[in-house]
């Protein structure tokens, strides 16, 4: 090998290191997604900083529709048709992991993030 | 020399972009047994995690139609067995005739299968949110006893006294949850995987970084907070029994679905009991027993029972960690 040829082997590696010092350094996201799933279905996915408004989505389920409201904070459900309400219960989920569940609706709804690093792999009920 | 640079520019490459060892992840999400259930894989073939994950969720379903006793799935399932009870015996499947055995042989009385016309009674009074009397309690709990059936091992057939029905309820999704395990561990293209029933989690290998699966504990008073952290190894399954879940109210007295089988009454002696173990089947059982025994028994169950561990809230919201889980459980503030 000549003089050049380690001078751009030495580049090269410079800047594959870079790649990964850059990598590693990326700051953690604070963005939050909020998964809407009714049985197997994923319905919607809402990057909650995209909402600037609060707004309703309406689920549609076998007896009537879950309603429930987003912002750019979280999601809490409004209304559903289940018999004991629990799911209104369950308040508003405004971290990632957290779980809203409508168990006879048959409707998830789901904060999650994409960069997981420090955050609860699962929560147990 | 041009070629070492070139196989060198094409690694650095896929290095810097991260494709050549980046780990594919899969997730899936059902609703079973009443239940969500969530499937996560890691591995380096993307086919390869779906296709286990959807044998998993077989698995799953398999033991799911087997002890679901409201539901007809097949001709040697829980309900069918529950139907013919009175008529002498009656052959059922693997899954439910392991459970049912366990249900017969496991030491502990507060943990009884035979609960079935007791729980239909609360079920049915939780409809119209009203509470049973004492003596609708003592009629149903007549029909209950581990003498109201009988296992024959060698034809794999269960007898059932009339007007009894067993409910598998405290152990199924637990056997669920290994069994899914079981399968997804058989395929080696998958390194890590966390199966989340609910209540009941189980961790397979070690996740990406080689940090431990953190598992959040629900607050049983704010469904907004956790307890606390666990940080879980390969093999470790976790489960939860809560009065918090599922309940209702009259007149401000929360009736919760896990019943004391001394009094045929919600149990009140905790509000949540997380137990840990290496087994699925064993944690959901012991988070039930922990959750219905009075605070001291409880503790002291966890502190003679090998490789468990144990967190109960007890009603006044004091919190126990047994000793092998305080280095590893984080308390939330």
């Amino acid at each position: 090998m000549r003089k050049n040829d380690y001078l751009l082997l030495l580049f090269l590696l410079f800047i594959t290191g870079m790649g990964y010092l850059f990598h590693g350094q990326r700051p953690a996201t604070t963005e939050k997604i909020l998964v809407v799933q009714h049985g197997q279905a994923i319905i919607q996915k809402i990057n909650l900083q995209n909402v600037t408004k609060a707004s309703e989505i309406k689920i549609p389920t076998a007896h009537g529709q879950v309603i429930v409201n987003v912002d750019s904070n979280g999601a809490y459900v409004v209304s559903s048709p289940c018999r004991d309400k629990l799911c209104i219960g369950q308040g508003k989920i405004t971290k990632p992991g957290q779980t809203i569940v409508c168990l006879p609706e048959e409707v998830l709804l789901t904060l999650i993030t994409p960069g997981k690093e420090g955050t609860i792999d699962a929560i147990i009920r | 020399m041009k070629k070492l640079l070139i196989y060198f520019l094409i690694v650095s490459s896929l290095l810097t972009t991260g494709c050549f060892f980046k780990q594919q992840s899969y997730n899936d999400t059902r609703f079973l047994m009443d239940t969500i259930i969530s499937i996560s894989t890691t591995g380096k073939d993307q086919a390869s995690l779906k296709s286990t994950t959807d044998e998993a969720f077989i698995a799953f379903n398999d033991v799911a139609d087997e002890t679901d006793r409201y539901t007809s799935h097949n001709p040697n399932d829980l309900y069918a067995l529950n139907q013919h009870n009175g008529q002498g015996a009656f052959a059922v499947g693997d899954h439910l005739y392991k459970l049912i055995t366990m249900g017969k042989e496991e030491p502990y009385s507060a943990i009884e299968i035979s609960l079935g016309p007791v729980i239909d009674l609360w079920r049915a009074h939780g409809e119209n949110k009203t509470v049973p009397t004492d003596e609708e309690i003592k009629t149903a709990l007549a029909k209950c006893g581990r003498d109201k059936f009988t296992l024959d091992k060698t034809n794999h057939t269960v007898s059932l006294a009339s007007d009894s029905s067993l409910d598998l309820g405290a152990i199924a999704k637990g056997y669920a949850v290994d069994y899914a395990a079981s399968v997804i561990t058989k395929n080696k293209a998958v390194t890590s995987a966390l199966i989340n029933a609910g209540g009941n989690i189980k961790v397979i290998g070690t996740k990406e970084d080689g940090s431990p699966w953190r598992i959040g504990i629900q607050d049983p008073r704010n469904a907004q907070k956790v307890l606390g952290v666990l940080a879980l190894q390969n093999g470790q399954a976790i489960a939860t029994s809560g009065d918090y879940q599922r309940y209702y109210e009259v007149n401000g007295v929360r009736y919760c679905h896990i019943i004391d089988p001394a009094t045929g009454a919600p149990a009140r002696n905790a509000i949540s009991a997380t137990a840990v173990s290496t087994s699925a089947l064993t944690a959901d059982f012991f988070s039930t027993l922990l959750f219905i025994l009075p605070h001291d028994e409880a503790i002291a169950v966890v502190e003679k029972t090998p490789q468990l561990e144990a967190i109960i809230v007890n009603p006044e919201g004091e919190i126990y960690v047994s000793p092998g889980l305080q280095k590893i459980f984080t308390k939330e503030n």
